[in-house]
Protein backbone atom coordinates (compact mmCIF):
# COMPACT_ATOMS: atom_id res chain seq x y z
CA UNK A 1 0.00 0.00 0.00
CA UNK A 2 1.18 3.15 -0.88
CA UNK A 3 0.76 6.47 1.47
CA UNK A 4 2.02 9.69 0.50
CA UNK A 5 2.20 11.95 4.05
CA UNK A 6 2.77 15.72 3.76
CA UNK A 7 3.50 17.45 6.95
CA UNK A 8 5.69 20.47 7.76
CA UNK A 9 6.50 18.96 11.17
CA UNK A 10 9.88 17.09 10.14
CA UNK A 11 9.87 14.92 13.24
CA UNK A 12 6.20 14.29 13.00
CA UNK A 13 7.17 13.28 8.96
CA UNK A 14 10.39 11.23 9.73
CA UNK A 15 8.44 9.26 13.03
CA UNK A 16 5.46 8.59 10.90
CA UNK A 17 7.33 7.02 8.20
CA UNK A 18 9.45 5.32 9.72
CA UNK A 19 6.50 3.60 11.92
CA UNK A 20 4.69 2.89 8.90
CA UNK A 21 7.55 1.61 6.86
CA UNK A 22 7.98 -0.75 9.39
CA UNK A 23 4.62 -2.27 9.16
CA UNK A 24 4.56 -2.42 5.42
CA UNK A 25 3.32 0.59 4.03
CA UNK A 26 5.26 2.39 1.45
CA UNK A 27 5.75 5.62 2.54
CA UNK A 28 6.42 8.97 0.49
CA UNK A 29 7.23 11.87 2.57
CA UNK A 30 7.23 15.37 1.91
CA UNK A 31 7.55 18.79 4.39
CA UNK A 32 6.72 21.23 1.79
CA UNK A 33 3.45 21.14 0.50
CA UNK A 34 4.06 22.98 -2.79
CA UNK A 35 6.85 20.48 -3.70
CA UNK A 36 4.46 17.64 -3.14
CA UNK A 37 1.78 19.23 -5.51
CA UNK A 38 3.85 19.59 -7.81
CA UNK A 39 5.22 15.71 -7.73
CA UNK A 40 1.68 14.86 -7.59
CA UNK A 41 0.79 12.14 -9.98
CA UNK A 42 -3.37 10.86 -9.93
CA UNK A 43 -3.68 7.29 -9.67
CA UNK A 44 -0.35 6.51 -7.74
CA UNK A 45 -1.09 6.44 -3.93
CA UNK A 46 -3.40 4.48 -2.01
CA UNK A 47 -3.74 6.87 0.68
CA UNK A 48 -3.06 10.72 1.18
CA UNK A 49 -2.22 11.86 4.73
CA UNK A 50 -2.18 15.84 4.93
CA UNK A 51 -1.57 18.25 7.42
CA UNK A 52 -4.21 20.79 8.05
CA UNK A 53 -1.91 24.02 8.93
CA UNK A 54 1.25 24.27 6.84
CA UNK A 55 3.54 27.65 5.84
CA UNK A 56 2.87 28.40 2.33
CA UNK A 57 -0.57 26.13 1.30
CA UNK A 58 -2.85 25.00 4.17
CA UNK A 59 -3.70 21.58 4.39
CA UNK A 60 -7.61 22.34 2.92
CA UNK A 61 -6.01 24.50 -0.21
CA UNK A 62 -3.38 20.89 -0.89
CA UNK A 63 -6.46 18.78 -0.27
CA UNK A 64 -8.40 21.15 -3.02
CA UNK A 65 -5.34 20.79 -5.82
CA UNK A 66 -4.99 16.98 -5.07
CA UNK A 67 -8.93 16.46 -5.49
CA UNK A 68 -8.64 18.68 -8.59
CA UNK A 69 -6.29 16.33 -10.16
CA UNK A 70 -7.76 12.54 -8.13
CA UNK A 71 -11.10 12.68 -7.49
CA UNK A 72 -10.83 9.31 -6.22
CA UNK A 73 -7.96 9.09 -4.10
CA UNK A 74 -8.70 8.22 -0.24
CA UNK A 75 -7.50 11.19 2.31
CA UNK A 76 -6.68 11.57 6.15
CA UNK A 77 -6.70 15.03 7.53
CA UNK A 78 -4.22 15.09 10.63
CA UNK A 79 -5.10 17.71 12.91
CA UNK A 80 -3.38 19.65 16.01
CA UNK A 81 -6.32 21.88 16.05
CA UNK A 82 -9.92 21.60 17.78
CA UNK A 83 -12.04 19.72 15.27
CA UNK A 84 -15.02 22.03 14.62
CA UNK A 85 -17.85 20.51 12.56
CA UNK A 86 -18.39 23.72 10.83
CA UNK A 87 -15.24 24.70 10.02
CA UNK A 88 -14.59 21.54 8.83
CA UNK A 89 -17.53 21.48 6.17
CA UNK A 90 -16.32 24.67 5.10
CA UNK A 91 -13.37 23.64 3.93
CA UNK A 92 -13.23 20.19 3.32
CA UNK A 93 -16.70 20.30 2.32
CA UNK A 94 -16.70 16.49 0.47
CA UNK A 95 -14.76 15.30 3.14
CA UNK A 96 -15.98 12.39 5.40
CA UNK A 97 -15.68 13.59 9.15
CA UNK A 98 -13.97 10.62 10.13
CA UNK A 99 -11.05 10.78 7.96
CA UNK A 100 -9.97 13.47 9.91
CA UNK A 101 -7.84 12.75 12.57
CA UNK A 102 -6.75 14.89 15.96
CA UNK A 103 -3.56 15.08 16.39
CA UNK A 104 -1.64 13.50 18.55
CA UNK A 105 -2.53 9.95 17.08
CA UNK A 106 -0.61 6.80 17.98
CA UNK A 107 0.79 4.96 15.26
CA UNK A 108 -1.74 1.89 16.61
CA UNK A 109 -4.42 3.81 16.08
CA UNK A 110 -3.36 5.55 12.63
CA UNK A 111 -2.76 1.84 11.22
CA UNK A 112 -6.03 0.67 11.99
CA UNK A 113 -7.95 3.86 10.75
CA UNK A 114 -5.69 2.96 7.87
CA UNK A 115 -6.85 -0.88 7.52
CA UNK A 116 -10.50 0.46 8.63
CA UNK B 1 -51.98 68.28 12.82
CA UNK B 2 -51.06 69.52 9.62
CA UNK B 3 -48.26 68.96 7.55
CA UNK B 4 -45.80 71.61 9.33
CA UNK B 5 -46.29 69.84 12.39
CA UNK B 6 -42.94 70.77 13.89
CA UNK B 7 -43.57 74.57 13.39
CA UNK B 8 -47.12 73.24 15.26
CA UNK B 9 -45.46 72.94 18.37
CA UNK B 10 -43.42 75.90 19.17
CA UNK B 11 -44.35 75.45 23.15
CA UNK B 12 -42.95 72.40 24.70
CA UNK B 13 -45.66 69.79 23.73
CA UNK B 14 -46.82 65.76 23.40
CA UNK B 15 -48.81 65.00 20.26
CA UNK B 16 -49.87 61.41 20.67
CA UNK B 17 -50.45 60.89 16.54
CA UNK B 18 -52.95 57.82 15.63
CA UNK B 19 -52.67 58.14 11.79
CA UNK B 20 -50.18 56.24 10.25
CA UNK B 21 -49.54 58.33 7.17
CA UNK B 22 -49.27 61.21 9.23
CA UNK B 23 -46.59 59.18 11.25
CA UNK B 24 -44.88 58.88 8.01
CA UNK B 25 -44.58 62.10 6.98
CA UNK B 26 -43.81 63.42 10.46
CA UNK B 27 -40.31 60.66 10.07
CA UNK B 28 -39.46 61.71 6.73
CA UNK B 29 -39.85 65.56 7.33
CA UNK B 30 -38.15 65.15 10.78
CA UNK B 31 -34.72 63.40 9.22
CA UNK B 32 -34.82 66.14 6.76
CA UNK B 33 -34.90 68.85 9.40
CA UNK B 34 -32.40 67.46 11.25
CA UNK B 35 -29.12 70.33 11.29
CA UNK B 36 -26.55 68.60 13.89
CA UNK B 37 -27.67 65.14 14.77
CA UNK B 38 -29.78 62.49 14.72
CA UNK B 39 -29.94 59.50 17.10
CA UNK B 40 -32.44 56.53 15.44
CA UNK B 41 -33.03 53.10 16.77
CA UNK B 42 -34.60 49.99 13.95
CA UNK B 43 -37.03 47.92 16.42
CA UNK B 44 -36.75 45.16 14.04
CA UNK B 45 -34.83 44.06 10.56
CA UNK B 46 -38.46 43.86 8.91
CA UNK B 47 -38.78 47.55 10.27
CA UNK B 48 -35.74 48.44 7.97
CA UNK B 49 -36.96 47.63 4.73
CA UNK B 50 -40.32 49.22 5.57
CA UNK B 51 -38.67 52.10 5.73
CA UNK B 52 -36.37 51.93 3.18
CA UNK B 53 -39.49 51.89 1.00
CA UNK B 54 -41.04 54.41 2.12
CA UNK B 55 -37.63 56.03 1.62
CA UNK B 56 -36.11 56.20 5.25
CA UNK B 57 -32.61 54.93 3.74
CA UNK B 58 -32.35 57.26 1.36
CA UNK B 59 -32.97 60.34 3.23
CA UNK B 60 -31.11 59.31 6.28
CA UNK B 61 -27.73 58.79 3.35
CA UNK B 62 -28.46 62.26 2.37
CA UNK B 63 -28.90 64.08 5.32
CA UNK B 64 -25.36 62.50 6.52
CA UNK B 65 -24.48 63.83 3.27
CA UNK B 66 -24.99 67.56 4.80
CA UNK B 67 -22.75 67.04 7.65
CA UNK B 68 -25.37 66.01 10.36
CA UNK B 69 -23.96 63.28 12.76
CA UNK B 70 -25.87 60.18 12.28
CA UNK B 71 -26.02 56.87 14.86
CA UNK B 72 -28.25 54.12 14.73
CA UNK B 73 -28.79 51.07 16.61
CA UNK B 74 -30.58 48.21 14.78
CA UNK B 75 -30.83 44.36 14.99
CA UNK B 76 -28.37 42.90 11.70
CA UNK B 77 -28.71 39.98 9.52
CA UNK B 78 -27.66 38.67 6.22
CA UNK B 79 -30.63 39.83 4.57
CA UNK B 80 -30.88 43.45 5.34
CA UNK B 81 -26.71 43.74 4.82
CA UNK B 82 -26.99 45.70 1.76
CA UNK B 83 -28.72 48.83 3.10
CA UNK B 84 -27.06 48.61 6.48
CA UNK B 85 -23.79 48.89 4.38
CA UNK B 86 -25.60 51.82 2.01
CA UNK B 87 -25.85 54.27 5.49
CA UNK B 88 -22.42 52.70 6.77
CA UNK B 89 -20.86 53.81 3.55
CA UNK B 90 -22.22 57.49 4.15
CA UNK B 91 -20.57 57.44 6.87
CA UNK B 92 -23.28 56.94 9.20
CA UNK B 93 -22.24 54.87 12.25
CA UNK B 94 -24.33 51.77 12.46
CA UNK B 95 -24.40 49.58 15.44
CA UNK B 96 -25.83 46.34 15.62
CA UNK B 97 -27.68 45.20 19.30
CA UNK B 98 -30.03 43.04 20.58
CA UNK B 99 -33.58 43.77 22.35
CA UNK B 100 -35.80 42.00 24.05
CA UNK B 101 -38.57 41.16 21.63
CA UNK B 102 -41.30 42.88 23.68
CA UNK B 103 -39.90 46.49 23.51
CA UNK B 104 -40.48 46.42 19.73
CA UNK B 105 -40.57 50.77 19.31
CA UNK B 106 -38.89 53.43 17.30
CA UNK B 107 -36.86 55.86 18.38
CA UNK B 108 -36.08 58.53 16.36
CA UNK B 109 -34.46 61.71 18.32
CA UNK B 110 -33.49 65.22 16.11
CA UNK B 111 -31.00 67.59 17.23
CA UNK B 112 -31.31 66.13 21.07
CA UNK B 113 -34.25 68.56 20.87
CA UNK B 114 -37.43 66.77 19.16
CA UNK B 115 -37.93 62.98 19.32
CA UNK B 116 -40.60 60.50 18.02
CA UNK B 117 -41.48 57.14 19.35
CA UNK B 118 -43.13 54.86 17.02
CA UNK B 119 -44.81 51.18 18.66
CA UNK B 120 -45.00 48.79 16.46
CA UNK B 121 -47.91 46.97 16.15
CA UNK B 122 -47.43 43.95 13.83
CA UNK B 123 -44.39 43.33 12.59
CA UNK B 124 -45.38 41.09 9.71
CA UNK B 125 -47.10 43.60 8.06
CA UNK B 126 -44.71 44.71 4.74
CA UNK B 127 -46.02 48.35 4.54
CA UNK B 128 -45.02 51.28 7.01
CA UNK B 129 -48.38 52.10 7.84
CA UNK B 130 -49.46 48.78 8.51
CA UNK B 131 -47.29 47.60 10.78
CA UNK B 132 -46.93 51.17 13.24
CA UNK B 133 -49.38 51.79 16.20
CA UNK B 134 -49.69 55.11 18.00
CA UNK B 135 -46.76 57.32 17.77
CA UNK B 136 -45.68 60.25 19.79
CA UNK B 137 -43.80 63.12 18.82
CA UNK B 138 -42.68 65.59 21.62
CA UNK B 139 -40.14 68.41 21.90
CA UNK B 140 -40.44 68.75 25.32
CA UNK B 141 -37.19 68.60 27.48
CA UNK B 142 -38.79 66.35 29.98
CA UNK B 143 -39.38 63.84 27.79
CA UNK B 144 -36.58 64.22 24.95
CA UNK B 145 -33.75 64.32 27.68
CA UNK B 146 -34.75 60.81 28.91
CA UNK B 147 -34.57 59.44 25.60
CA UNK B 148 -31.53 60.78 24.59
CA UNK B 149 -30.01 58.96 28.26
CA UNK B 150 -32.07 55.70 27.07
CA UNK B 151 -30.10 56.11 23.57
CA UNK B 152 -26.65 56.52 25.34
CA UNK B 153 -26.79 53.92 27.62
CA UNK B 154 -28.05 51.35 24.81
CA UNK B 155 -24.87 52.85 22.66
CA UNK B 156 -22.49 52.09 25.43
CA UNK B 157 -23.69 49.14 25.90
CA UNK B 158 -22.93 48.31 22.75
CA UNK B 159 -19.10 49.35 23.28
CA UNK B 160 -19.04 46.69 26.54
CA UNK B 161 -20.37 44.45 23.93
CA UNK B 162 -18.45 44.94 21.13
CA UNK B 163 -14.96 44.24 23.53
CA UNK B 164 -16.33 41.11 25.07
CA UNK B 165 -16.58 39.46 21.82
CA UNK B 166 -13.58 40.94 20.96
CA UNK B 167 -11.61 39.23 24.35
CA UNK B 168 -13.86 36.45 23.88
CA UNK B 169 -12.20 36.01 20.12
CA UNK B 170 -8.75 36.35 21.65
CA UNK B 171 -9.10 33.82 24.14
CA UNK B 172 -10.68 31.63 21.97
CA UNK B 173 -7.59 32.12 19.38
CA UNK B 174 -5.11 31.51 22.12
CA UNK B 175 -6.94 28.64 23.05
CA UNK B 176 -6.98 27.37 19.84
CA UNK B 177 -3.01 28.16 18.94
CA UNK B 178 -1.74 26.86 22.36
CA UNK B 179 -3.56 23.64 21.69
CA UNK B 180 -2.27 23.22 18.34
CA UNK B 181 1.12 24.08 19.31
CA UNK B 182 0.67 21.36 22.55
CA UNK B 183 0.06 18.62 20.41
CA UNK B 184 1.90 18.65 17.92
CA UNK B 185 5.77 18.19 19.83
CA UNK B 186 3.07 15.58 21.56
CA UNK B 187 2.56 13.36 18.46
CA UNK B 188 6.22 12.31 17.36
CA UNK B 189 6.98 11.75 21.10
CA UNK B 190 4.40 9.13 21.20
CA UNK B 191 5.21 7.53 18.10
CA UNK B 192 9.37 7.29 18.42
CA UNK B 193 9.18 6.53 22.07
CA UNK B 194 6.76 3.56 20.34
CA UNK B 195 9.67 2.79 17.67
CA UNK B 196 11.83 3.12 20.41
CA UNK B 197 10.88 0.36 22.28
CA UNK B 198 10.66 -1.80 19.37
CA UNK B 199 14.29 -0.76 18.41
CA UNK B 200 15.37 -1.84 22.10
CA UNK B 201 13.89 -5.35 21.51
CA UNK B 202 15.62 -5.64 17.94
CA UNK B 203 18.89 -4.65 19.88
CA UNK B 204 19.19 -7.27 22.31
CA UNK B 205 18.77 -9.53 19.66
CA UNK B 206 20.56 -8.49 16.92
CA UNK B 207 23.27 -5.29 17.60
CA UNK B 208 23.64 -4.22 13.95
CA UNK B 209 24.33 -0.37 13.40
CA UNK B 210 21.54 0.05 11.48
CA UNK B 211 19.48 -0.28 14.98
CA UNK B 212 21.70 1.79 16.58
CA UNK B 213 21.10 4.96 14.06
CA UNK B 214 17.51 4.16 14.31
CA UNK B 215 17.61 4.22 18.09
CA UNK B 216 19.69 7.58 17.61
CA UNK B 217 17.35 9.43 15.57
CA UNK B 218 14.15 8.07 18.00
CA UNK B 219 16.22 9.68 20.93
CA UNK B 220 17.25 13.07 18.99
CA UNK B 221 13.15 13.19 18.31
CA UNK B 222 11.97 12.73 22.07
CA UNK B 223 14.62 15.20 23.47
CA UNK B 224 14.14 17.75 20.59
CA UNK B 225 10.29 17.58 20.93
CA UNK B 226 10.31 16.98 24.58
CA UNK B 227 12.25 20.48 25.05
CA UNK B 228 9.87 22.00 22.75
CA UNK B 229 6.87 20.79 24.71
CA UNK B 230 8.51 21.90 28.11
CA UNK B 231 9.29 25.49 26.97
CA UNK B 232 5.67 25.79 25.03
CA UNK B 233 4.06 24.90 28.54
CA UNK B 234 6.14 27.38 30.43
CA UNK B 235 5.48 30.21 27.65
CA UNK B 236 1.39 29.81 28.26
CA UNK B 237 1.68 29.55 31.84
CA UNK B 238 3.77 32.48 32.40
CA UNK B 239 1.23 34.49 29.52
CA UNK B 240 -1.62 33.75 31.83
CA UNK B 241 0.32 34.54 34.88
CA UNK B 242 0.92 37.96 33.30
CA UNK B 243 -2.82 38.19 32.38
CA UNK B 244 -4.27 37.48 35.42
CA UNK B 245 -1.64 39.50 37.53
CA UNK B 246 -0.09 36.41 39.79
CA UNK B 247 3.49 37.48 38.02
CA UNK B 248 6.01 38.30 40.81
CA UNK B 249 9.58 38.35 40.44
CA UNK B 250 11.80 36.80 43.25
CA UNK B 251 15.07 37.96 43.68
CA UNK B 252 18.01 36.09 44.51
CA UNK B 253 21.79 35.77 44.12
CA UNK B 254 22.72 35.05 40.24
CA UNK B 255 25.52 33.78 38.82
CA UNK B 256 25.31 35.06 35.01
CA UNK B 257 27.83 32.30 33.63
CA UNK B 258 25.92 29.85 35.37
CA UNK B 259 22.51 30.71 33.89
CA UNK B 260 23.70 31.48 30.64
CA UNK B 261 26.03 28.78 30.04
CA UNK B 262 22.46 26.44 30.93
CA UNK B 263 20.47 28.46 29.08
CA UNK B 264 22.62 27.77 25.73
CA UNK B 265 22.27 23.74 26.70
CA UNK B 266 18.99 23.28 26.86
CA UNK B 267 18.74 25.57 23.53
CA UNK B 268 21.38 22.78 22.42
CA UNK B 269 18.99 19.96 23.58
CA UNK B 270 16.26 21.68 21.61
CA UNK B 271 17.95 21.60 18.27
CA UNK B 272 19.71 18.15 19.21
CA UNK B 273 20.38 16.36 16.12
CA UNK B 274 19.82 18.79 13.79
CA UNK B 275 21.34 19.33 10.41
CA UNK B 276 22.56 22.84 10.29
CA UNK B 277 24.50 23.63 13.61
CA UNK B 278 24.57 26.94 15.23
CA UNK B 279 27.50 28.02 17.02
CA UNK B 280 27.39 30.15 20.74
CA UNK B 281 30.02 32.39 21.76
CA UNK B 282 29.78 33.35 25.31
CA UNK B 283 31.68 36.79 26.12
CA UNK B 284 30.40 38.32 29.66
CA UNK B 285 31.53 40.72 31.67
CA UNK B 286 32.38 40.47 35.61
CA UNK B 287 29.38 42.63 37.16
CA UNK B 288 31.66 43.92 39.84
CA UNK B 289 34.81 42.64 41.48
CA UNK B 290 33.42 42.38 45.04
CA UNK B 291 30.24 39.82 43.82
CA UNK B 292 31.90 38.81 40.30
CA UNK B 293 29.47 37.58 38.01
CA UNK B 294 26.03 38.03 40.85
CA UNK B 295 23.68 39.99 41.12
CA UNK B 296 20.19 40.11 42.36
CA UNK B 297 17.22 38.72 39.68
CA UNK B 298 14.60 35.89 39.21
CA UNK B 299 16.72 33.50 38.31
CA UNK B 300 14.20 31.15 36.53
CA UNK B 301 12.33 34.47 34.85
CA UNK B 302 15.77 35.91 33.69
CA UNK B 303 16.81 32.28 32.01
CA UNK B 304 13.30 31.87 30.60
CA UNK B 305 14.32 35.97 28.52
CA UNK B 306 17.73 33.88 27.79
CA UNK B 307 16.33 31.13 26.76
CA UNK B 308 13.31 32.90 24.55
CA UNK B 309 15.59 35.78 22.89
CA UNK B 310 18.55 32.81 22.05
CA UNK B 311 15.80 30.46 21.14
CA UNK B 312 14.53 32.95 18.35
CA UNK B 313 17.92 34.06 17.39
CA UNK B 314 18.94 30.17 16.60
CA UNK B 315 15.47 29.91 14.99
CA UNK B 316 16.90 32.27 12.42
CA UNK B 317 20.22 31.55 12.24
CA UNK B 318 21.24 28.19 10.21
CA UNK B 319 25.09 27.32 10.63
CA UNK B 320 26.10 31.24 11.74
CA UNK B 321 27.53 32.14 15.52
CA UNK B 322 25.43 33.58 18.07
CA UNK B 323 27.28 35.72 20.42
CA UNK B 324 25.95 36.50 23.70
CA UNK B 325 28.05 39.27 25.53
CA UNK B 326 27.39 41.69 28.68
CA UNK B 327 28.20 45.30 29.62
CA UNK B 328 28.28 46.67 33.04
CA UNK B 329 27.83 50.39 33.44
CA UNK B 330 26.28 52.09 36.41
CA UNK B 331 24.28 50.04 38.11
CA UNK B 332 22.80 48.36 35.24
CA UNK B 333 23.99 45.36 33.04
CA UNK B 334 23.42 45.04 29.42
CA UNK B 335 22.92 41.53 27.88
CA UNK B 336 23.02 41.46 23.72
CA UNK B 337 22.39 38.06 21.92
CA UNK B 338 23.91 39.27 18.58
CA UNK B 339 23.18 36.72 15.50
CA UNK B 340 24.23 36.36 11.99
CA UNK B 341 21.08 35.44 10.38
CA UNK B 342 19.15 37.39 7.92
CA UNK B 343 18.07 40.46 10.46
CA UNK B 344 14.72 41.54 11.45
CA UNK B 345 11.79 41.06 9.30
CA UNK B 346 10.51 44.81 8.45
CA UNK B 347 6.94 43.50 8.84
CA UNK B 348 7.02 42.63 12.22
CA UNK B 349 9.60 44.68 13.44
CA UNK B 350 7.62 47.13 15.05
CA UNK B 351 5.40 44.44 16.38
CA UNK B 352 8.14 41.83 17.91
CA UNK B 353 7.77 42.39 21.57
CA UNK B 354 3.60 41.92 21.69
CA UNK B 355 1.93 38.56 21.67
CA UNK B 356 1.75 36.25 18.19
CA UNK B 357 3.91 38.50 16.43
CA UNK B 358 5.86 35.44 15.14
CA UNK B 359 7.29 35.38 11.44
CA UNK B 360 8.27 31.86 12.38
CA UNK B 361 6.77 29.21 11.20
CA UNK B 362 6.94 26.84 14.07
CA UNK B 363 6.42 28.68 17.64
CA UNK B 364 3.39 30.28 19.30
CA UNK B 365 4.67 33.72 19.07
CA UNK B 366 4.98 34.58 22.91
CA UNK B 367 8.46 34.19 23.40
CA UNK B 368 9.46 37.26 22.84
CA UNK B 369 6.45 38.89 24.48
CA UNK B 370 7.47 36.62 28.06
CA UNK B 371 10.77 38.41 27.72
CA UNK B 372 9.45 41.64 27.81
CA UNK B 373 7.63 41.40 30.57
CA UNK B 374 9.90 39.94 32.29
CA UNK B 375 12.57 42.39 31.40
CA UNK B 376 10.30 45.39 32.18
CA UNK B 377 9.19 43.46 35.43
CA UNK B 378 12.87 43.77 36.91
CA UNK B 379 12.78 47.95 35.85
CA UNK B 380 14.91 46.68 32.59
CA UNK B 381 14.78 47.36 28.75
CA UNK B 382 14.51 45.79 25.76
CA UNK B 383 15.13 46.09 22.36
CA UNK B 384 15.98 45.04 18.98
CA UNK B 385 18.13 45.92 15.86
CA UNK B 386 19.69 45.18 12.74
CA UNK B 387 23.23 44.92 12.71
CA UNK B 388 24.02 46.54 9.36
CA UNK B 389 24.95 45.55 6.12
CA UNK B 390 22.74 42.25 6.16
CA UNK B 391 24.66 40.77 9.16
CA UNK B 392 22.18 39.61 11.33
CA UNK B 393 20.50 41.51 14.37
CA UNK B 394 20.84 42.19 18.10
CA UNK B 395 18.72 41.72 20.51
CA UNK B 396 19.46 43.72 23.71
CA UNK B 397 18.00 43.69 27.27
CA UNK B 398 19.16 45.61 30.31
CA UNK B 399 18.31 44.97 34.57
CA UNK B 400 19.45 46.86 37.02
CA UNK B 401 22.47 45.25 39.01
CA UNK B 402 20.67 47.32 42.24
CA UNK B 403 17.44 45.34 43.38
CA UNK B 404 16.40 44.68 46.53
CA UNK B 405 13.13 43.08 47.72
CA UNK B 406 11.57 45.30 50.55
CA UNK B 407 9.87 44.34 53.14
CA UNK B 408 6.18 44.70 51.29
CA UNK B 409 7.87 41.81 48.52
CA UNK B 410 8.18 44.95 46.06
CA UNK B 411 11.19 45.34 44.27
CA UNK B 412 13.50 48.40 45.06
CA UNK B 413 17.04 49.90 43.37
CA UNK B 414 19.22 49.49 46.66
CA UNK B 415 19.66 53.72 46.31
CA UNK B 416 15.86 54.46 46.89
CA UNK B 417 15.86 51.86 50.10
CA UNK B 418 16.87 52.92 53.88
CA UNK B 419 18.20 50.34 55.37
CA UNK B 420 15.52 48.47 57.85
CA UNK B 421 13.61 47.79 54.48
CA UNK B 422 15.85 45.96 52.77
CA UNK B 423 15.12 41.66 53.47
CA UNK B 424 18.31 40.61 51.38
Amino acid sequence: MKILIVDDEKDILSSLKMGLERNGFQVYAYSEPLKALADFKPNTYDLLILDSKMPNMRGFELYREIRKKDARVKVFILTAFEINSTDTQEFFPDLDVKNIIQKPVTLAQLIEKINA
Amino acid sequence: MSSSHIEEIKDEEIHVISQPNRVKQIYLTLVRSATSEILLIFPTINAIRREQNIGIVDELVMTAKRGVIIKILTPEDDFIKSQLEALRSSRIIVRKIEYPAESKFKLLIIDKNISLVVETKDDSKSEFTEAIGLATLSNSAATVQPYVTIFGSFWRETDLYEKAKEAERIKDEFTNIAAHELRNPIMPIITSTSLLREDMDELLKNPSNTIKESINSNLAIIIRNSTRLLQISEDILQVSKIESGTFIINLEPVDLRSIVNFVVGDIKNKYFGAKTKVQYVVELEMISKKTGFTFSCDRSKIMQTLFNIIDNATKFTEGGIIRISSEVKNDEITIKVIDSGPGLDPLIKDKLFEKFASRSEKGIGLGLYIARKIVEAHGGRIWAENNGGKNGCTFSFTLPTDLRHTHDNKIKHLTELTLDQVTH
